[in-house]
């Protein structure tokens, strides 16, 4: 039995290995397949449409195309995606603590277990009011108080409206840290250690590896956007809570639903969170009405000391108590 | 009374001359504190800020605390030098030269542990390199080495016209380089009028400008905090609010000095109960202002309190804040305007204890506008790891908390041994105005 | 619940008591005979194989292209975890008694093998005018052997965009082409139609096919590039009929957008500080450090001075 568990194990790592880092791309597969006695092929005149530097739309051989899992530079990660301006739409109503796009976002950058680009808070603003779930990425503020104290220009905005952190740059002074009221910056207190990403292939846009002494933070995955894929937290999400997009093209997708930006956030009351705080967040949030599964239900498969950290929360100070009252 | 340059000089040379042996025993002693915060500082470096008690929420802790506190003991030199000097007070001849050691010595300090903050130290030189001249780091940056150059420049205009004594006494018992040292430094002064003319002159202006830049220093520091957003912090108030506090720990300091240096070096004859209660009328001006400030700034946040300002009062006056809370901002300025403003208390050690008092109490005044706010985000604090909840201060901080301390200590012994504790050209002018005077 | 059909009736208990039993069989069978097989010796390699999954997908493409997607995984049976399998080879085929190989590919990280086929090329049909297409994956070491097949219908559409009396109107014929290329036109079936986005493509309305013809009025208010350029697409996705078959077409029917300069080049967050903010700066700089140097310069000249003196 013991034996059968181990060879389990290891056919496991060997599919997980599979999955690693590797640059086979569609590409690669339309090209291998041309050896066919029938000539069926099309061959490699695949033509996809692309947006330019200019934000012009034009078609190109996808033979052309740079392969996308190219690392990006530190200086072209100052450039933004031509003509766009990234926007995220979290819908509360949907959101059930189920911890996906967590788990996607530290597997895609390669965070230790506890360190969360990406959170889920248990949110109640008064007792009488009712708790909800709120995941939080970086805001990528269109007013950002963290670049604006940067000293060093660490950190800056793109065109695109996404927030980087150049680690090479950051002097680790952490004042982005307590400039952003969103709590969305994290600072590496040690040498992280689990990263396996070479140190030469650093890009402020993966923000990997981390550096010791360094601020890092959600980046809206723009190595997926790159691609014309969603951030990881987006595409990971059960529940499609998170919907992405390019609010020039008024669009945004959960991967299963594509909307117009503005209908949504018009039909649904859309908001940001803070508002008042005038850092005019890129992420919009759905009011938690509607909802889809009863709030406990982001209780489910947590431990005792996962749920510990939410005893501040009146809700759950409530549920402690009725049941230590039983 | 009057002092003449011969017997002032009789009376401090020894000073300079001998070194007693329970001076190299308390020095011995810093030393050791100063190696202890070495052997601190060498844990950060190699095991990371892991070590401190700083953590994601709580970024900023005990080591801007003192930044905060020893830029504003800066200021005691810098305002009450600059302004007994600009206003020629009668009796600032004795105390002169303190305050404007404090300035110098605590602007050393200061920003040594802002550095301590810094999660590359490898990187600094990134400040000159690629300055963003929007952020006020680089604004501090700028302002406190352009104040560091200007107290310098003002300490030594007021030391020349000393260093030229110690020249052209002859019955000084020290090594040569040393009276080398004095006659390079001097700058040939001999007191011709020309000469004394440029000294007075520049003097003013850099009194005038030492006072400028200080305001403008501790204004910047208070931006820091003033321009985020977090509660607590964002208020419009904050930069007048430092500047005071800042006055005010600093002449807390003073007092503290001149205690020390009158006991150490027996200076009754010249430091005399007159110069403790002069300088603790200033502590009580400053008291009240300081009480007035922290009351308008608490006072507008409790009134109409934000949710957060609300959560941060709240935490202050209901957690273990509460007694650090009485303890810096009643006591803290109680004491003084009780000590002062009451005739029958006005001792020198009453005085002295309430500048101690202040010192003390204005470094957790600091500790509670640092870390409080941090512990409370707009975004509940959620985290499985309990030392991400809260903050405390760790062996690390605490090591490196007494190495600043020690440091502090150290210079000005070192200092005393270098030039008179009481500036010899300043007594002799006063002696000199209080002529100008009695003959008027 | 089980409580409950407990007191309503026995029988259902009965049913239940024979189902439970037999699952149990079920379950503990195969498991029995893995034991057996360890047992006897040798561990069989061929017991330790996954069984992975090959789903079958295609596309007719705007350019009359067709592409068989096949996607292959590997679903953990404890875990309930899915993985997607790549570097592994695939072949296509096509044809129900004589097979046409149409080629290998390769599966990408996320599982997919792509293999494109010329627009001209002469599908074999049946009867029905279905084609049928299979994947076949060849096992190896550690994986089983595993086919996937789709049957699609050929369908032919045509987009037409125009202004028809100033109203920007979608037009679209669909038609299916059947064996002996008989052409019949779809009726009675929603089409809906798209513009491509970045992500996805963003739904703008559907068309009820009649005689295989439909139209829809494209809404005014939509974005395009820098140019107004959108592109329509008309589109089937994965229909259990026809797989998933797009055309589609660029006009410049959408609303010119311009970002570049949406932000000022000068502010708080930007590299280069504001105007006033530098002025200021260095008007205070000027002042302080100007008076330094003058200071230093008296200095210097009273040190000049002391040689006059000697």
């Amino acid at each position: 039995m013991e034996e059968k568990d181990e060879n389990k194990g290891s056919r496991r790592n060997f599919l997980k290995l599979g999955l690693g880092v590797g640059v086979t791309s569609i590409l690669a597969a339309t090209s291998a397949s041309l050896l066919t006695s029938n000539k069926a092929f099309a061959g490699n005149s695949e033509k996809i449409k692309v947006l330019t530097q200019d934000g012009k739309l034009v078609e190109v051989n996808k033979a052309d195309l740079v392969p996308a899992d190219q690392i990006v530079s530190r200086e072209d990660s100052h450039k933004g995606l031509p003509n766009r301006k990234f926007a995220m739409v979290i819908d509360l109503g949907k959101c059930k603590n189920a911890r996906k796009c967590i788990e996607a976002c530290q597997e895609g950058h390669q965070l230790p277990k506890e360190q969360e680009w990406m959170r889920v808070f248990l949110m109640q603003d008064t007792e009488k009011t009712a708790p909800y779930w709120f995941p939080r990425p970086c805001f990528h503020c269109d007013n950002p108080l963290c670049v604006s104290v940067c000293p060093v220009g660490a950190t800056y905005k793109r065109s695109d409206g996404i927030v980087l952190v150049d680690n090479e740059r950051c002097i680790g002074c952490k004042f982005c840290m307590t400039a952003c009221p969103f709590s969305a910056r994290q600072f590496h207190w040690k040498e992280p250690t689990t990263y396996t990403v070479p140190e030469e292939k650093y890009s402020p846009e993966t923000n990997m590896p981390g550096r010791e002494g360094t601020v890092g933070k959600c980046v809206f995955c723009p190595d997926k956007l790159r691609k014309g894929e969603l951030p990881r937290c987006a595409s990971a999400c059960p529940m499609g809570v998170i919907y992405f997009g390019d609010i020039i093209e008024d669009t945004v997708t959960n991967g299963d639903e594509t909307i117009r930006f503005s209908e949504l956030i018009k039909n649904r009351a859309g908001y940001r969170q803070f508002e008042e705080l005038g850092t005019e967040p890129s992420v919009y949030y759905l009011p938690p009405v509607d909802r889809q599964f009863p709030l406990e239900r982001g209780l489910d498969g947590l431990d005792e000391q996962q749920i510990k950290k939410y005893d501040n929360v009146p809700y759950i100070k409530n549920l402690k108590e009725t049941k230590d009252g039983i | 009374m009057e002092y003449d340059s011969s017997k002032l000089m009789r009376e401090f040379a020894p000073q300079i001359e001998k070194t007693s042996k329970s001076w190299y025993l308390v020095f011995a002693t810093l030393l050791a504190f100063f190696l202890f915060g070495i052997f601190g500082l060498y844990t950060q470096i190699t095991k990371g800020h892991v070590v401190t008690g700083m953590r994601d929420n709580v970024v900023w802790g005990v080591y801007i605390v003192n930044f905060i506190f020893f830029m504003g003991m800066s200021y005691a030199g810098a305002l009450i030098s600059g302004i007994l000097y600009l206003f020629k007070s009668s009796w600032r001849g004795p105390v002169i030269r303190m305050a404007e050691l404090i300035t110098i010595i605590s602007l050393f300090i200061g920003p040594v542990f802002i550095l301590f903050c810094i999660g590359r130290l490898d990187r600094l030189y990134y400040l000159i390199l690629f300055p963003r001249i929007q952020s006020p780091i680089t604004w501090d940056v700028i302002a406190i080495s352009t104040d560091l150059i200007g107290c310098i420049i003002f300490l030594y205009l007021s030391f020349i016209e000393d260093f030229a004594k110690l020249r052209d006494y002859k019955e000084l018992q020290l090594p040569k380089w040393r009276k080398r040292l004095y006659k390079y430094l001097a700058l040939g002064y001999q007191e011709t009028p020309w000469q004394y003319k440029i000294i007075s002159h520049t003097k003013n202006i850099m009194a005038a400008m030492v006072i400028a830049i200080a305001i403008i220093v501790y204004s910047v520091l208070a931006w820091i905090f003033g321009v985020t957003l977090q509660p607590g912090w964002h208020s419009t108030i904050f930069g007048p609010y430092f500047v005071i506090a800042a006055v005010y720990s600093g002449t807390g300091m003073l007092i503290v000095v001149m205690w020390i240096f009158r006991k150490v070096y027996k200076l009754e004859e010249y430091i005399t109960e007159k110069h403790f209660v002069n300088v603790g009328v200033l502590l009580l001006i400053l008291a009240a202002f300081f009480g007035y400030f922290t009351f308008s700034d608490y006072l507008t946040k409790w009134y109409g309190s934000i949710k957060m300002d609300k959560v941060l009062i709240d935490k202050l006056f209901t957690s273990e804040y509460y007694y650090m809370f009485i303890a810096s901002n009643y006591l803290g300025v109680l004491v003084p305007i009780i000590v002062v403003g009451i005739k029958k208390f006005r001792t020198i050690t009453n005085i002295t204890i309430a500048g101690l008092i202040t010192v003390v109490s204005l470094w957790f005044n600091r500790y509670l506008i640092v870390v409080p706010t941090l512990e409370t985000p707009y975004f509940p604090i959620q985290d499985v790891r309990s030392e991400w909840l809260s903050y405390s201060v760790t062996w690390v901080e605490m090591s490196l908390i007494l190495a600043g301390i020690s440091v502090f200590c150290m210079l000005f012994m070192l200092a005393s041994k270098f030039v008179p504790i009481i500036s010899i050209s300043e007594m002799e002018k006063h002696t000199g105005e209080t002529r100008g005077l009695m003959r008027d | 619940m089980i409580r409950m059909k407990k007191k309503k009736t026995n029988h259902i208990l009965n049913i239940f008591k024979t189902v439970f039993i037999a699952l149990m069989i079920l379950l503990f069978v195969p498991e029995i005979f893995i034991h057996a097989q360890d047992g006897a010796d040798s561990v069989s390699a061929k017991a330790e194989k996954i069984s992975p999954n090959l789903k079958l997908l295609t596309t007719k493409n705007s350019d009359e292209t067709r592409s068989l997607i096949a996607v292959f995984s590997y679903k953990d049976s404890e875990t309930k975890q899915s993985f997607d399998i790549k570097d592994v080879t695939i072949t296509f085929f096509v044809g129900t008694d004589s097979l046409i190989n149409l080629g290998t590919a390769t599966t990408d990280e996320k599982g997919k093998a792509i293999c494109s086929i010329k627009s001209n090329f002469d599908f074999p049909k049946n009867e029905e005018g279905f084609i049928h297409f299979t994947a076949e994956f060849k096992g190896n070491d550690v994986l089983e052997d595993a086919s996937g097949e789709v049957d699609v219908k050929d369908l032919s559409i045509s987009l037409t965009l125009e202004e028809i009396d100033s109203v920007r109107t979608v037009s679209v014929k669909v038609e299916q082409i059947l064996a002996n290329n008989v052409r019949v036109p779809l009726n009675e079936v929603d089409m809906q139609i798209f513009v491509g986005r970045m992500f996805s493509h963003l739904p703008i309305g559907t068309i009820s096919l009649a005689e295989g013809i439909g139209t829809l009025e494209f809404p005014v208010n939509l974005p395009g590039d820098t140019a107004g350029n959108v592109i329509v697409i008309a589109k089937f996705e994965e229909h259990e009929e026809f797989g998933t078959v797009l055309k589609s077409d660029t006009i410049a029917w959408g609303i010119k957008t311009m970002h570049f300069n949406a932000y000022s080049p000068r502010s708080l967050w930007t590299q280069v500080a504001p105007v006033w903010m530098i002025v200021t700066l260095s008007i205070m700089l000027l002042g302080v450090w100007g008076h330094y140097i003058y200071v230093i310069i008296q200095l210097i000249l009273l040190k000049k001075g002391e040689k006059k003196i000697a």
